[in-house]
């Protein structure tokens, strides 16, 4: 095994660790559940793109961007694809929360979360 | 939620719906999602239906011609032209997408409430709160609301069911009838008494208005399912972002529920510690019908059902047309994936329209009646008559001072705080208005009744029965009162007949009362049962 290939390897490493840990260091968030069997996927423009089996995805993903409507981006496949808010379940999302949407999940719920209705008080940042 | 918790949610969700309408067979998500077999967005699966399409007083089984099936009675109606306008146009944007033929031609009002919600009536009519145009955080979100509303007329609800008991409040009952006329014999109670029977009346009023001013014909959960479809789909094509909104419509419910039901249940406690201070005051009761025990057994009662009435307008048990706003949002998700199966594209939310609606003065000078309207009916249940005087100042100095909502409780005020001339000319110049609503006009009977104005008091009852539709139901049981008082034996059975021929139990009740027939007044009351309460409840 040669010098240059060890450093490609580690590097590819260190990219797959650090992506995520990127991420979750901005507060985006992770999903952590698809709810439906198979889930629409889209562009960052809320193009529909095509659809995406649930158990194709590995959870919990780091979100990685968020698109158009409140979509939430995550790697798969080597690329961002971005799934509806209402489609999975997410944690830490760290959005801006309205009080009226705090209110709403006073109790807590685990359905949901993104900007279209949130998880709960948790993923509200924290002012 | 569990997954084992979610799956059985949606088995009885669909369960729920399929045995709801057989006809209308509604399940969201997944295979489970048709309309008779067929699949795709709602609003083309009703294809071929029969809508009911005729206008107002024809094709909906003579529903609107009925006073709380229009529009313009709607209690707490604020004229606001140029928001109408903006709403209107909305509304047009998105009536646009309806690809069938349309028999209503629609009209906007707006309620001077700050309730996030809408509802929709037999005469094309669809009533904002507005709260709604108020807490909306995006065109969006006011949007899906609307195309909500216009599925419940287009799609012809209101020719299919049962006439409504709109109005036909529970609340406008003994606990309210009695409780002020405890005060209005106060020459026998100790000013502590007589005190907390104004307040209580005061809370009752309230109370009344919370749960009675956002009502309309009662829909089935499958129409209310179909309505959510197509305001999905009507909002989408409208290039609305209909996934994010319905979810933030149906969050926003919950928390205005949550926070209504909060305020209601404060208000009944206050009612009960009111009413047993002014029953036990003195025994003054008794000088009404001379037997006290009779008396407080129907005020009891009467505040019984006011209790089951605020116990229906709780968020935490929704009305039972409506699923919980968070089975809606799941079932929305369920239904969008399902009927779009190569997906709707999905768009950010805009804040053009809410912005320009905000920007009147119109709308600013709206928001400051509508809050101090509110603030006036509060301190007024709290016996804080400084604190409401203030506040009513503060709505009198707005373009809306004209409005019954504010003149009518300017003169409840007036006449909490002694001043019956005051309140007589203020509920006078309300009547003038062509927005004057029933309890304006009930409120007014009321007084004159209490201060023994008893002529007066069956004329203007008689120019409020005149006036909405020939309706005497909400007047009968201060008539059969008014002429009990002054002694028409013949006038009280007459009225107590016909009170007893419209077949409402509450409003039989009422009438017993007035006319002193406590035997049957005292009979214990029927099992509180929600879905047969005698009025409407709150929609959205």
């Amino acid at each position: 095994m040669s010098r240059p290939s060890l450093t490609r390897a580690a590097l590819a490493l260190l990219v797959l660790f650090l992506v995520p840990a990127v991420a979750m260091a901005a507060g985006m968030g992770t999903v952590t559940k698809v709810l439906r069997p198979q889930v629409h996927t889209f562009d960052d423009k809320g193009q529909p793109t095509g659809t995406l089996a649930a158990a194709d995805l590995r959870v919990p993903a780091p979100i990685v961007a968020m698109g158009t409507g409140g979509s939430i981006g995550v790697n798969h496949d080597g690329k961002v694809v971005f799934l509806r808010g209402l489609d999975v379940q997410t944690e830490g999302l760290n959005a801006t929360c309205k009080p009226v949407q705090t209110a709403a999940r006073s109790s807590g719920s685990a359905y949901a979360a993104t900007n279209m209705g949130l998880g709960g008080p948790a993923d509200c940042k924290k002012p | 939620m569990s997954p084992t918790r979610r799956s059985v949610g949606l088995g009885a969700l669909a369960v729920a719906a399929l045995s709801a309408a057989p006809k209308a067979a509604l399940a969201y998500g997944g295979d489970g999602y048709s309309v008779s077999g067929k699949k795709g967005p709602y609003v083309k699966q009703v294809a071929g239906r029969s809508f009911g399409l005729g206008g107002a007083g024809e094709g909906s089984l003579g529903l609107a011609s009925d006073t709380g099936n229009l529009g313009r009675y709607q209690a707490a109606r604020l004229r606001m032209p140029q928001t109408e306008a903006k709403v209107a146009a909305l509304l047009s944007q998105i009536d646009a997408k309806w690809p069938y033929a349309k028999g209503q031609p629609l009209q906007v009002h707006i309620l001077g409430v700050d309730y996030y919600n809408a509802y929709s009536l037999p005469d094309g009519s669809i009533v904002v709160a507005f709260g709604l145009l108020d807490q909306a955080q995006s065109d969006d979100e006011v949007a899906f609301v609307l195309a909500h509303e216009l599925g419940h007329v287009r799609l012809g609800h209101f020719a299919r069911q049962p006439v409504a008991a709109t109005r036909q409040s529970a609340v406008n009952s003994a606990a309210e009838f009695l409780v002020v006329s405890s005060a209005m014999h106060a020459g026998g109670m100790n000013s502590s008494a007589v005190a907390a029977a104004t307040q209580a009346g005061a809370t009752t009023d309230l109370l009344k208005f919370m749960t009675t001013v956002m009502v309309e014909p009662d829909h089935t959960r499958a129409q209310e399912d179909e309505a959510d479809c197509i305001g999905y789909d009507l909002s989408q094509a409208a290039a609305f972002s209909a996934d994010s909104a319905s979810a933030k419509v149906f969050d926003t419910i919950q928390a205005d529920q949550q926070k209504r039901a909060a305020i209601t249940d404060t208000l009944n406690s206050q009612l009960k510690a009111q009413l047993s201070h002014a029953i036990t005051s003195g025994g003054a009761m008794s000088l009404i019908t001379g037997n006290g025990g009779d008396l407080r057994t129907g005020l009891l009662e009467g505040a019984g059902r006011l209790a089951i009435g605020v116990a229906a307008s709780r968020g935490s048990e929704p009305p039972p047309q409506h699923r919980p706003p968070e089975e809606r949002k799941r079932g929305m998700a369920e239904y969008s994936a399902a009927a779009y199966p190569e997906g709707a594209p999905l768009r950010d939310e805009q804040h053009g329209w809410l912005t320009a609606v905000r920007a009147t003065n119109e709308f600013a000078q709206a928001k400051l009646a509508v809050a101090a309207v509110a603030d006036t009916q509060r301190a007024r249940a709290n016996g804080a008559y400084a604190d409401a005087h203030a506040a009513i100042q503060r709505a009198r100095q707005t373009t809306f001072r004209n409005a019954p909502l504010v003149l009518n409780e300017s003169a409840r005020l007036s006449d909490d705080m002694g001043d019956t001339a005051g309140a007589e000319r203020l509920f006078q110049q309300a009547n003038a208005s062509p927005d004057q609503t029933v309890d304006g006009y009930v409120d007014h009977v009321r007084m004159l009744f209490r201060t023994k104005q008893n002529d007066r008091a069956l004329a203007v009852a008689s120019e409020g029965v005149a006036r909405f539709g020939n309706d005497d139901k909400p007047f009968i049981s201060l008539r059969i009162a008014i002429n009990r008082q002054v002694g028409r034996t013949d006038e009280v059975d007459a009225d107590l007949q016909r009170c007893e021929s419209y077949g409402n139990p509450a409003l039989t009740k009422d009438c017993q009362l007035a006319a002193g027939k406590s035997a049957q007044a005292a009979s214990p009351p029927p099992p509180p049962s929600i879905p047969n309460l005698p009025f409407g409840l709150p929609h959205f």
